[in-house]
């Protein structure tokens, strides 16, 4: 199960899991994101490939606007399927 | 572990419960258990993205022996497609140039120990294997 949760700050806290099958749920939770933005990884378990795509994406759109999401709080699992992916240069993790 | 499931995207949530029953009684670990998770993920969208759309059932089997796991999916009815042999996604490039394509193999190759291909009567068959060391 994948959910999420944009708080008064702007956060948007992601958690469970990631799936193929829950992508579109990702779209949701990023979709309104226009400026500069913090997602937060603590309570996320679990990203595929799906995942990534839709937050390069998200990377994209932004960065043509001069603005960029900061991942934090990743688990040791999606830190390492992020370094593999090369996401480590196009994003700032913390 | 072994199931078969029809080529349809609806089928990923039964998978992901086979997968975690089963890495549950392996007492699999973390590491085993995501990497599991993903290679049945990444191999099984692909086959329905991509594969044939006449194309048979998809057959997973998960085993672990000798201190590594092993995972093997069969496309019944498929057409010849070695991932081995996909080139690495350019995963230096700056984000403007970067595309979200071929990040799942890439990943899993990357994270296997080992990943081979083989097309045998008309099926294709891909074989993964882990060293466990959690």
């Amino acid at each position: 199960m994948f959910d999420f949760r944009i708080g008064d700050d702007g956060v948007v806290a992601l958690s469970g899991r990631l799936d193929a099958a829950q992508v579109d749920r990702l779209r949701e939770a990023l979709g309104g994101v226009r400026a500069s933005a913090v997602v937060d990884f603590g309570a996320l378990e679990y990203i595929s490939s799906a995942g990534l795509g839709v937050l390069l994406g998200v990377q994209k759109r932004l960065s043509e606007a001069g603005h960029r999401l900061t991942l934090v709080n990743l688990n040791h699992h999606i830190r390492e399927i992020f370094r593999i992916a090369g996401f480590d240069n196009v994003f700032e993790i913390r | 572990m072994q199931a078969t499931l029809k080529r349809e995207m609806g089928e990923l949530a039964r998978a992901f419960r086979l997968v975690s029953k089963f890495a549950r009684e392996r007492g699999l670990g973390e590491t085993g258990t995501y990497l599991l998770n993903l290679a049945v993920e990444e191999i099984f969208t692909n086959i329905v993205k991509y594969g044939a759309p006449d194309g048979g059932d998809v057959s997973i089997r998960a085993d672990v022996a000798g201190g590594k796991l092993v995972v093997e999916i069969v496309e019944r009815g498929a057409e010849p497609f070695d991932p081995t042999q996909v080139p690495d996604a350019d995963v230096t490039a700056p984000l403007e140039d970067r595309r979200p394509g071929g990040l799942g193999l890439h990943m899993l190759r990357k994270l296997m120990d080992e990943m081979t291909y083989a097309h045998v009567n008309g099926d294709s068959h891909i074989r993964m294997t882990k060293r466990l060391e959690d």
